[in-house]
């Protein structure tokens, strides 16, 4: 399913947004929840 | 904002980006442009320093007066207003980066420092060397003055640069093209990776693995690998972020490390780890100094001649990073590097020749075996000037 999303320019561009998305919502959350959130999770 | 140090996580930091991105953004008249983004350099310092930034202002519009009196058709003024300035430059770097001295000497000029530090004089210093030499030597006519602002103290290079050239500043077209949703895009994910490295990445390394070396054994030898790739993930974030900031507001701002981590010798390290200053080193120190040592020499002690300059110019990289024993010992070490690198490149070239080299060169294992070489050799460079180790030097107790 990826790569078929990956084939349009539009998909592609799709794909990029939300993995900036999903880093900056990382970013945020260790800024509120502490740089040992992900070590404390697991 | 009003604080003393300028903090990429803050709130108030990316509303600025936003307004000066919005305010830059639709401006099609090259010399309005100009002047905003001057205003907009300006704003942002006065933002921190409140009603300090007249010390700023001052000093740009004398800067900016300097540059227009090197004037090449009068030589001689040229020469002595140069050789001044230069020395008022330095003077200030030296407050700036040697804080026993000042201490001690004149403990009023403590004052000067927060100044200093919010518009990163380090790197403002190597932006007068390099806008000043290119005025003094007839490459570029002397800026105007919001050019002068706008390439002196870009807002978005102060917390960690990168060094601009001003060749390459005075030549940057005044108006870029349009920006499209893909470049915007490429900006975000230059400015998401930015943040997601130093905010994520290197702050987890910084509080699971690094002690600043009070660990000892058996941390040790995992603490100097992650102490290395942290500063590399934090360093090359503000590069990052700066080089985003820059796509959004039509700076043209240059790249800095090109995957340091797989250099194969010291060399090619420093042509991918903070690429603007080893390049302002080999525009402004190596090469003229490598040239007058051949001329001095009519040619015949090549090698000797980049050994010396290798040398002096990264004693001086060193101490341009702080005026400490310490640094000036990293700047011997990674000199130490760079003159036995070349001085190896010299003698596989006499023994196997240019194809023997290039075959050399191409072998995957020895490849490999030098990255590994090259990546601990960076990796110890640090213990020299961070934490418990660096403290423990006898050098430690000499003062200047």
């Amino acid at each position: 399913m990826i790569k078929e999303i990956e084939g349009t320019p539009i998909g592609r561009f799709a794909l990029r947004a939300g993995w900036v998305a999903v880093r900056l919502w990382l970013v945020f959350l260790v800024g509120q929840k502490g740089a040992l959130f992900f070590y404390q999770a697991f | 904002m009003g604080a003393d140090s300028i903090d990429l996580y803050s709130v108030s930091f990316w509303v600025f980006v936003a307004a000066a991105v919005l305010i830059l953004l639709p401006i099609e008249s090259p010399r309005i442009r100009k002047w905003a983004l001057a205003i907009v350099n300006l704003a942002f310092v006065g933002f921190y320093l409140r009603d300090r930034v007249v010390y700023i202002a001052g000093g740009l519009l004398a800067a900016n007066a300097i540059l227009h009196a090197l004037r090449p058709d009068r030589p001689r003024l040229a020469r002595v207003v140069f050789t001044l300035a230069g020395a008022i430059v330095l003077a200030l770097f030296l407050i700036h980066k040697t804080p026993d001295l000042y201490v001690r000497y004149a403990a009023e000029a403590r004052s000067i420092n927060p100044i200093l530090a919010i518009v990163g004089f380090s790197y403002v210093a190597l932006r007068w060397v390099e806008v000043s030499r290119s005025v003094f030597e007839g490459r570029s006519a002397p800026p105007d003055v919001p050019s002068t602002i706008n390439y002196l103290i870009p807002f978005h290079m102060l917390a960690a640069g990168p060094i601009q050239a001003y060749d390459e500043f005075a030549t940057q077209p005044a108006i870029r093209p349009p920006l499209g949703a893909v470049e915007s895009l490429e900006a975000f994910e230059r400015i998401a990776a930015g943040l997601f490295k130093k905010y994520v990445l290197a702050n987890i390394i910084e509080h699971l693995i690094k002690t600043d070396f009070r660990a000892g054994f058996p941390l040790f030898p995992i603490e100097l690998q992650f102490n290395y790739i942290w500063l590399y993930l934090d360093f090359s974030a503000y590069s990052d972020i700066a080089v985003g900031i820059g796509r959004l507001i039509g700076a043209a701002t240059p790249e800095n490390f090109n995957r340091p981590y797989l250099a194969r010798n010291m060399i090619d390290y420093w042509e991918r780890w903070h690429v603007s200053l080893s390049l302002f080193i080999r525009r402004n120190v190596f090469y003229p100094l490598q040239l007058a040592l051949m001329r001095a020499s009519g040619g015949s002690y090549q090698l000797g001649a980049a050994s010396l300059a290798f040398a002096v110019s990264f004693l001086l990289c060193g101490l341009w990073h702080q005026v400490s024993w310490n640094w000036l010992a990293w700047g011997g070490y990674h000199a130490a590097g760079l003159v036995v690198c070349n001085a190896y490149r010299a003698f596989l070239l006499k023994r196997l020749g240019r194809k023997g080299l290039n075959r050399y060169m191409e072998n995957r294992w020895i490849k490999w075996i030098m990255i590994v070489i090259t990546f601990e050799y960076t990796a110890i460079s640090l213990m020299l000037v961070t934490g418990k180790i660096a403290d423990s030097f006898w050098w430690r107790g000499i003062r200047p």
